[in-house]
């Protein structure tokens, strides 16, 4: 990473997850193998603010969205045994956070509270919740992690970008720990409309990646949360290490305000980028956790610029968007959950929802669990906005 | 509103507000150090009972409050002068 001082490796200690098809990183890796309900939009389940200490009058001045990325963040570091006994000064602990619009119910119920009742009855909380980094900065208050706390709002690249930006303040030596990941709850009648308006949305509710009869993504809720630390330190401590962070990518299109350059060359530059940060040949990457969103566009500009970038023969590919659905800023984290998951279980999670493989399409598309040696392998997102973000992981 | 407003309903409906049970919530605590309401918590607790009462507090009769019981009386006062 070029942003490594002093031999410093960042490695992924800690994990935490919520999606609609589980909560948890054990539901979430079994649910990552059970067929979803065809469902466009997809919630996650019983969600209790509760549970993850959120206290009743904090719970009224948070917006889902920020809800989601403390119950994550609570059990990232639970898994990473940083909640109990942290060695890392607060101040030298850093955040770092995706969502691709933020506290959406807040801004809507606010704005009808507004229309209907007048502006005595707005909330004075409307504006701290509905802000994009209401995220990270309640999981700041609650931790007192005081450390850089910041969020990135790339839309649907936001949760890799995080990821990214997140692991350099640890390869630099700005942080020794940090939590990084994204969180959206961004379901609303607004939203949901502009996206169905836009024919962004499946009709069928079925999420099948790179499959011929794609017809459009399922948008999701989610919350993804990893810890990262420096190597040497985490293994001074004994912490669990899920795998490496070796690089990092980020490009844009220049093309369009939501359709991708259909040469693919923004999703090719962040790959590349990517691999050259982390030292490696297109060659030594045995697995892709694609964006694959179902969308015509996005998988057929991504089926070709993995191609493009690995040719013919290359390493095994996965979207994990036919359970999870399309969870905005949250997807990057989620994956890059799944993805630490996948070395841990040294399995590759199946492309659900998918049974005929678009053939324009030269890849190589894992459609049933399948074992596998870990070894260097990226994650990708792209973004409305033309952006794009990829990063890598080695097994630690 | 047909049922009378009385110091118990009043407390019921800040205990609710509040998420905490209505025998915690006593006259003499003090909303900032005691309930742990910074301003803007005051201000919600205080425009929750508003519109449960339609009432209005204004921002310079909320600033002479201190504590809970101070609130109570000046709801039950603005309920009375309706």
């Amino acid at each position: 990473m070029i942003e490594a001082r002093d031999g410093r490796r960042v490695v992924i200690t800690g994990l935490g997850v919520l999606a609609p098809c589980g909560t948890g990183v054990d539901d979430f890796w079994a649910g990552l193998r059970k067929p979803a309900e065809p469902l466009v939009e997809r919630k996650i389940p019983d969600f209790d603010a509760a549970q993850w200490g959120i206290k009743h009058v904090e719970a009224r001045r948070m917006d889902l969205f920020a809800q989601f990325a403390v119950a994550a963040a609570v059990q990232a570091l639970g898994d990473a045994g940083l909640d109990t006994a942290s060695p890392y000064a607060e101040e030298r602990c850093g955040i770092l956070l995706g969502t691709g619009i933020g506290g959406v119910h807040a801004w809507e119920t606010q704005t009808q509270v507004l229309l209907d009742k007048g502006p005595a009855r707005v909330s004075p909380l409307v504006v701290p919740m509905v802000m994009p980094n209401a995220g990270a900065a309640a999981v700041s208050l609650r931790f007192g992690w005081r450390g850089p706390v910041e969020t990135v709002c790339t839309a649907c690249a936001a949760g890799t970008h995080a990821v990214s930006n997140g692991a350099k303040l640890v390869a630099s030596g700005r942080c020794d720990a940090v939590l990084v990941g994204g969180s959206e709850a961004a379901h609303s009648g607004l939203m949901s409309t502009g996206f169905g308006n836009m024919k962004a949305l499946s009709n069928s509710g079925i999420s099948r990646p790179f499959d011929i009869d794609r017809d459009g993504f399922c948008s999701a809720e989610a919350g993804g949360m990893l810890v990262l630390e420096e190597a040497s330190a985490a293994e001074a401590r004994g912490a669990h290490i899920y795998a490496e962070i070796a690089g990092s990518g980020s490009s844009a299109d220049a093309h369009h305000l939501t359709a991708p350059a259909p040469d693919g060359r923004g999703a090719i530059a962040s790959m590349r980028a990517a691999l050259a940060d982390a030292g490696l040949e297109p060659g030594q990457i045995t697995h892709v956790n694609a964006h694959g969103t179902s969308t015509q566009l996005n998988d057929l500009t991504e089926a070709k610029a993995v191609a493009e970038v690995f040719g013919a023969g290359g390493p095994a590919i996965t979207s994990i968007k036919g359970v999870t659905g399309h969870s905005l800023g949250a997807a990057g984290a989620v994956e890059a959950v799944a993805l630490a998951l996948t070395f841990h279980h040294r399995e590759l999670p199946p492309t659900m929802g998918t049974e005929n493989v678009d053939p324009a399409f030269e890849i190589d598309l894992v459609t049933e669990p399948r074992s596998w040696t870990p070894g260097p392998a990226l994650s990708n997102s792209f973004a409305f906005g033309g952006h794009n973000g990829t990063v890598v992981f080695l097994p630690a | 509103m047909t049922q009378p407003v009385t110091a118990e309903t009043v407390r019921t409906d800040a205990a609710r507000h509040l998420g905490i049970g209505r025998e915690q919530l006593t006259p003499g605590l003090l909303l900032g150090e005691d309930l742990g309401l910074d301003s803007l918590a005051g201000i919600e607790l205080s425009m929750s009972l508003e519109e449960r009462y339609q009432i209005t507090i204004t921002d310079d009769e909320l600033a002479d409050v201190s504590t809970y019981g101070e609130l109570e009386a000046l709801v039950l006062a603005k309920v009375s002068a309706r």
